[in-house]
């Protein structure tokens, strides 16, 4: 079976069957996504890890309860942020600190944690300035409480639609609307000094 | 959606602009709005630059190996679980780290102990002549004298010690208590741990 080729719905479909060619295919498609979204909501490199390793296991776990109607991604984006909300609400965990994770405990460990932007073979000078908005904006999204963050990360890192985020976040689409709006007006006012 | 004291539009109604969230005849006025209003065109440049810069924000990867290690997640906590990810993994609780890498050594030492329990019984029922049967019910036989001998040391060590006639019942309760303590801690680590409950998905 050339997994590559299979479409989300059929790769679940054979990984019930217990294919784990299917299994590899699922993770490889998703672990990016799943793992930033998790990363940027809990901002701790080794616990999301951790976290989107137990995401992906709950999710083959209950591959007989997916529901073909939705998408497999809102299926599993679904599974790691209520993974994630829980473990946030487990650790109530501050927001973002200056720079990297909260739960850094040295100097070095927060350096590792912080979130690298620059894209790469970019210039010095791009590099810097590229790092400079990506810690700020980064910083930024951190001080936004979950749900907010969420939103905005599947919307505009993920590139979802209202309703897939709907969908995932297990919300209304008229308040996925009115969480982006409140977020976008924090993030946009947090940011302000940059544009000057 | 336009704010009537100067008839500009609405920062919410430029925030969907930028969105892509407007559509037919809001979007077509919008867009008249903003051919002829710098003020506006300043402002909904604000929120594209917001969007931009988000959208820009690259996805993160895990470290090198993370598929083995979910597959060893599955495959360690449900023998099977990849040969049957649905019924079989959903019994699987979590295995820390260092009990998985005893897993080896574990199942070694079992192979070497059957293999020798099984070699024990053939010399014996070759040399001694005994049945299996025989074997079975000497050795039904040895357990429990064992087990009743050990009861009856206990007690003459208590009797011995002049603790009192409560002791037996006490003891006794404090084992039924130790039992249910068990069966609590590994409820409580059931509930607690990260993938203890499932919860319906999708």
């Amino acid at each position: 079976m050339d997994t590559p080729r299979l479409d989300d719905r059929e790769l679940v479909a054979q990984a019930r069957s217990g294919d784990e060619a299917a299994l590899r295919e699922l993770i490889r498609r998703f672990e990016r996504p799943v793992f930033s979204l998790i990363f940027r909501l809990v901002r701790h490199r080794e616990t999301a890890e951790d976290l989107a390793q137990e995401a992906f296991v709950k999710a083959f776990q209950n591959l007989d309860r997916f529901d073909p109607r939705y998408k497999v991604s809102s299926w599993i984006f679904k599974i790691a942020h209520n993974h994630a909300i829980d473990h946030l609400r487990r650790r109530r965990v501050d927001t973002l600190s200056i720079h990297g994770s909260p739960y850094a405990l040295d100097a070095e460990e927060a350096r590792e944690s912080e979130l690298a932007v620059a894209a790469p073979g970019a210039s010095p000078e791009a590099a810097y300035e590229a790092r400079e908005l990506g810690s700020a904006i980064e910083q930024a999204i951190g001080r936004l409480r979950p749900a907010y963050r969420t939103a905005v990360l599947l919307r505009h890192v993920e590139g979802r639609a209202y309703e897939e985020i709907a969908e995932i976040m297990d919300l209304p689409i008229g308040t996925v609307k009115t969480y982006l709006h409140r977020a976008r007006a924090e993030l946009k006012a947090m940011l302000g000094h940059l544009r000057e | 959606m336009r704010n009537d004291r100067d008839q500009h539009l609405s920062d919410e109604l430029l925030e969907r602009y930028a969105d892509a969230d407007l559509a037919g005849a809001a979007r077509a006025s919008a867009d008249r709005h903003l051919a002829a209003c710098p003020a506006c065109r300043a402002r909904l440049s604000e929120w594209q630059s917001l969007f931009l810069q988000l959208s820009a924000l690259p996805q993160l990867p895990p470290a090198q190996g993370f598929a083995e290690r979910v597959l060893s997640r599955l495959v360690v906590g449900a023998a099977g679980a990849a040969a049957a990810p649905g019924k079989a993994a959903r019994r699987a609780v979590r295995v820390p780290g260092w009990a998985r890498r005893l897993v080896p050594a574990a199942a070694g030492a079992g192979a070497l102990w059957t293999g020798g329990v099984a070699a024990a019984l053939f010399w014996l029922y070759r040399r001694a002549g005994a049945t299996p049967g025989g074997i079975l019910t000497w050795a039904a036989g040895e357990l429990r004298d064992a087990f009743w001998g050990g009861i009856v040391r206990v007690a003459e060590v208590i009797t011995l010690s002049g603790v009192g006639t409560y002791a037996v019942p006490l003891l006794l309760l404090w084992a039924i208590f130790g039992a249910f303590a068990t069966w609590g801690a590994w409820t409580l680590y059931r509930l607690a741990g990260p993938t203890a409950r499932v919860r319906s998905y999708a």
